[in-house]
């Protein structure tokens, strides 16, 4: 320790004077506060794969309300004698590697060979209707019906939910008894039955996918509020002499519709796989309607020789199986960091 | 632990004749009748057939009849091919969708373990991302859309394995990845997720404390932990892989009992349709039954909580 | 007397998004054989990093040990690979952590838990490391050992998985313990059985220990050196009665006025003001200036050197400087000073909790 003890001497007598320091300057907490919104979206823009999927979305959903306006042709119009051509566009047509130029894959341009000068952009299927205007005229009924079951849901579900933990007691034991049995029964069953009995069509899908749909949303909002009603945060604020209203509109609302709002994201693409899955099973949309579902399933009956049927109804779905599911995951991390699930 | 599984079953039993109960009725109320080629028949021979088949019998009746013939397995006949037993149509049809379904549950299972474990040891890595992409596509991707890709470039284009029909393993192929794809992601996420979370708990402290290398604490610590709660899914993921298997087996004309399924809906042979969804129905609860159990038993914590009831 | 143990300018950083947070910039120290050495401070002091970089436990990335040795033997535990490390760890040196109810894995029986490091570091058989299991779980005071091995950590309540936690670090005779506030998550009336038990088995197995703590109170009952860590350094050092009786830094003068004692009621505690600093960006000069009521020009500007007081006691303040004004600690703190000495227990007691 004998260490720079001269140096230590040659210190001159005023740096030994007493300092200022302020004392409570070190108590002040750094940063502004953020409000809940402002927080979790200040989270999501940080997170590419949610953002990505919010644009794919918001441009789906564009062209599901222009995409079959966009040509001359309607969704049912048919005329054989241009039946089942492959993907023509203009421009894109003379790049060959992305087989846009109406040739089909055994190497025949359809289009010379059947006549046709005009231009299908996504092709033709089996009735010479226009591929383009059918994908997006299904997407707009797939994503209607994965909205409108979605909407339904989140009534009942909130409702029940809530009524259920609200009340406790009798009420929460009598109504949780039914989801018990409600959710021993598979609901891919439920749901064919149901359609069974229903004639297929876009209404009674809708309902099919509700009467099951709605259980995981009332579980959601039941244990948010019997977990808030219980949190010492909660007990706190009322401790200090918050209203009910201002728990409710504080603390309840941003944690339940938080909660909300994710599981209705996952909702979602699960109403559209389980939409196009009824389709596959011959319970789906009739013709001359179609959903993305009834469309591929269509497609398949030709795959082989005409895969472009397939092959654009499959990317949109798939596109917006995974859009929303990015969407999905972002806004579950954005609205709780420590839920990771 | 004995109590409870008794417990669960007497439960299991009451869902059951609900569901059975509830098909029943829902039968009953569906339009259009059971019989093939209606308009072929005369008058007369619709009566018979509804005598034969006991359908002009008052619905109670029926109901019991039905009800009775559960109790010691028949689930009647099909109306549409000559009489033949529901149960029997069922035993020949479940070979293809078992293999099917085994076959797609062990490889996805497998796989997706594999990636989650390596995802989260690797975390924030290539291995990592790489994993969660494969995630969110198995999960987000439909198995019909996995399935058309396959059979238009694996088979027709590059005809490297047969496009469809049931002949032997290399026929599994194609219809097992359409159905394994969710099994793999879904299990890959569950599983990564898990593996940080006990990554980051204080017990791994203490093993690496120990001085264990680094091989010892992650299969004897963090695996068989992380692995546990792995079982809670496997409920859900049976009924995404009946899903698959309705539609995967139509796809490829796999002779199952999906496709069976499906092709009574769309001819309205009820009994085979309600045979069926009963069998599915016993399929699912008796797994999730099991799930429940074998969670008891595998964990500790929730082994000793059952024992002391 | 012979030093097992010599922590020498050892800076750990961990690298955050927000940037480089320096833990631990420039600690040293020296655990003697036989000897309990209790490092003090408040969280975030960089004592319990202090440990884990001895156990060689710093999670990498995003910490890492930026300079120093740490001398154990002939070896410098700073820059072995994690494989000489591994055959350390458990079998000379081990640990004990703070919560004994997250410390334990819950689906492994504790017998097997205790097992693990028999096998791994002596060699021994199953049924050999059986037996020398039940023998530890005795030792650290567990009825029905026999029994009791076969169970899960959840069959136990805190205090006795505490005692599983100390068997599995004692099972292969470490030469060095580091406790790291193991009494912490502790009821009291536990507390002083834990302690009294580490006291009996260190004179049992002449085990030196390095015991982490901010509770002074504990201090008093268990060490023989006693080192206060603040911001990341160590402010002062010194014998239990040096650093009781005639502490020099004033952070040392703040920890012991804020301690709570039995004996005198109508005293006051005196609460240090302020929080610790941002070790992200740790102030110029002396880091307890901020807070420091005695606090100099030269504070603010220059880091006080370690000052020595006597062979065995340091501090790093200016005040030790001789153009310094002459400061008393404040009366309050004197007086209290004057009631404390380790022969005075506060809580259970070096000999006193034998009869609890």
């Amino acid at each position: 320790m004998s260490m720079k003890q001269e140096k230590l001497d040659e210190l001159s007598d005023h740096m030994f004077q007493p300092a200022n320091t302020d004392v409570l300057e070190n108590e002040q907490i750094a940063g502004e506060s953020t409000g809940f919104w402002k927080d979790a979206w200040r989270r999501l823009k940080k997170n590419p794969g949610a953002i990505t999927g919010l644009i794919i979305i918001l441009i789906i959903i564009l062209m599901s309300i222009i995409g079959p306006g966009m040509n001359e042709y309607s969704y049912s119009q048919q005329d054989l004698s241009r039946a089942k051509l492959p993907a023509k566009v203009p421009v894109l047509e003379n790049i060959e590697f992305l087989g846009l130029n109406g040739v089909d894959i055994r190497g025949t341009d359809q289009y010379e060979a059947k006549g046709v000068d005009e231009y299908f952009w996504f092709g033709t299927d089996g009735f010479g209707r226009d591929q383009w205007t059918r994908v997006w005229q299904g997407t707009r009924i797939s994503l209607f019906i994965a909205a409108a079951a979605a909407f339904i849901d989140f009534v009942i579900g909130v409702a029940y939910g809530g009524i259920s933990a609200y009340y406790g007691g009798r009420v929460d034991n009598i109504l949780q008894r039914i989801i018990e049995v409600l959710v021993g029964i598979p609901n891919l069953i439920l749901i064919i039955l149901f359609i069974l009995i229903f004639e297929p069509g876009i209404f009674s899908i809708i309902l099919a996918l509700s009467v099951t749909g709605w259980v995981g949303m009332s579980r959601i909002v039941r244990g948010q509020v019997l977990k808030l009603k219980t949190q010492e945060f909660v007990l706190a604020s009322r401790t200090l002499g918050a209203t009910s209203g201002r728990v409710i509109g504080k603390h309840l609302i941003p944690n339940v519709l938080g909660q909300i709002i994710i599981t209705t994201m996952f909702t979602i693409p699960s109403a559209i796989f389980f939409e196009a899955f009824l389709s596959f099973i011959g319970l789906g949309i009739r013709p001359p309607e179609a959903s993305l579902g009834s469309i591929i399933n269509d497609g398949f009956k030709s795959l082989q020789i005409y895969p472009h049927l397939v092959l654009w109804p499959s990317i949109i779905i798939s596109l917006i199986m995974i859009a929303f599911n990015l969407l999905g995951d972002g806004l579950r991390d954005a609205f709780d960091p420590k839920l990771r699930k | 632990m004995g109590r409870y599984i008794g417990g669960r079953v007497v439960s299991m039993i009451i869902t059951f004749l609900i569901i059975a109960s509830l098909t029943f009725f829902l039968m009953k109320l569906l339009p259009g009748t059971p019989f093939n080629n209606q308009e072929k028949l005369t008058d007369t021979q619709i009566v018979q057939l509804n005598e034969k088949y006991g359908l002009n019998d008052p619905v109670a009746v029926q109901y019991f009849n039905y009800m009775k013939n559960l109790f010691v397995g028949d689930l009647g006949v099909s109306f549409q091919q000559d009489g033949r037993e529901v149960s029997t149509i069922i035993g020949e049809r479940i070979g293809a969708s078992a293999y099917l379904g085994f076959q797609s549950i062990v490889l996805g299972t497998i796989i997706g373990l594999f990636l989650g474990i390596i995802a989260a040891l690797r975390h924030n890595s290539f291995l990592d991302y790489g994993t969660m992409v494969i995630a969110v596509l198995g999960i987000s991707i439909p198995n019909f859309v996995i399935a058309g890709l396959m059979q238009y470039w694996l088979g027709v284009k590059w005809g490297l394995l047969p496009v469809a029909y049931w002949d032997g393993f290399a026929y599994t192929i194609m219809p097992t990845i359409a159905i394994a794809s969710i099994v793999v992601a879904t299990i890959a996420r569950f599983m990564r997720t898990e593996m940080l979370e006990v990554l980051g708990q204080d017990y791994i402290t203490t093993a690496k404390a120990k001085g264990l290398s680094s091989t010892a604490v992650v299969i004897r610590h963090t695996i068989r932990n992380a692995s546990i709660p792995i079982i809670t899914i496997m409920g859900p993921l049976v009924v995404a892989l009946m899903t698959g298997t309705l539609v995967i087996e139509q796809i490829f004309v796999i002779p199952g009992l999906g496709e069976k399924f499906v092709n009574s809906i769309m001819t309205n042979d009820f009994p085979i349709i309600m045979g069926t969804t009963l069998f599915y129905s016993l399929l699912f609860i008796v797994v999730i039954l099991l799930v429940d159990v074998m969670y008891g038993i595998i964990d500790p914590r929730i082994r000793l909580a059952g024992g002391k009831d | 007397m012979e030093k097992i143990l010599e922590v020498n300018d050892l800076h750990v950083s961990f690298d955050t998004f927000a940037g480089e947070v320096k833990a631990v910039r420039g600690v040293n120290f020296h655990l003697n054989k036989g000897e309990t050495l209790a490092i003090v401070g408040e969280s975030g002091s960089g004592k319990s990093v202090t440990s884990k970089a001895v156990m060689g436990l710093i999670p990498n990335p995003p910490g890492r040990i930026k300079q120093g040795e740490i001398k154990f033997g002939d070896r410098d535990l700073a820059q072995l690979p994690e494989k000489e490390m591994q055959k350390i760890r458990g079998s000379e040196i081990s640990m004990i952590f703070q919560d004994p109810m997250t410390s334990l894995n819950p689906t492994m029986t504790i017998g097997k838990q205790i097992m693990e490091g028999l096998i791994k570091h002596q060699n021994m058989s199953n049924s050999e490391a059986k037996e020398r299991a039940i023998e530890l779980l005795k030792l650290v005071g567990i009825p029905n050992a026999e029994g009791r091995v076969t169970e899960y950590p959840h069959q136990f309540s805190g205090g006795m998985r505490q005692r599983v936690v100390i068997a599995i670090a004692l099972a292969c005779n470490p030469r060095v313990l580091i406790a790291d506030e193991p009494t912490t998550a502790l009821d009291v009336t536990i507390q002083a059985q834990i302690l009294e038990l580490l006291n009996d088995l260190q004179e049992k197995m002449g085990t030196s220990i390095i015991f982490i703590t901010h509770d002074l109170g504990v201090v008093a009952n268990i060490a023989d050196r006693v080192a206060v860590m603040y911001a990341g350094k160590i402010v002062e050092t010194g014998t239990v009665d040096e650093i009781f009786y005639n502490p020099q830094h004033p952070y040392t003068w703040g920890l012991l006025g804020s301690m709570p004692s039995l004996d005198s009621t109508d005293e006051e505690l005196i609460a240090i003001p302020g929080s610790p600093p941002d070790l992200l960006d740790p102030p110029k000069g002396d880091a307890f200036a901020p807070r420091n009521p005695y606090a100099m020009q030269i504070d603010t500007e220059m880091e006080p050197p370690l000052f020595k007081v006597s062979d065995t006691h340091y501090a790093a303040t200016w005040l030790l400087h001789e153009k310094a004004p002459k400061v008393e600690p404040p009366a309050a703190i004197k007086k209290r000073m004057q009631g404390m000495a380790p022969d005075e227990p506060i809580i259970g007691a070096k000999d006193g909790g034998k009869h609890v």
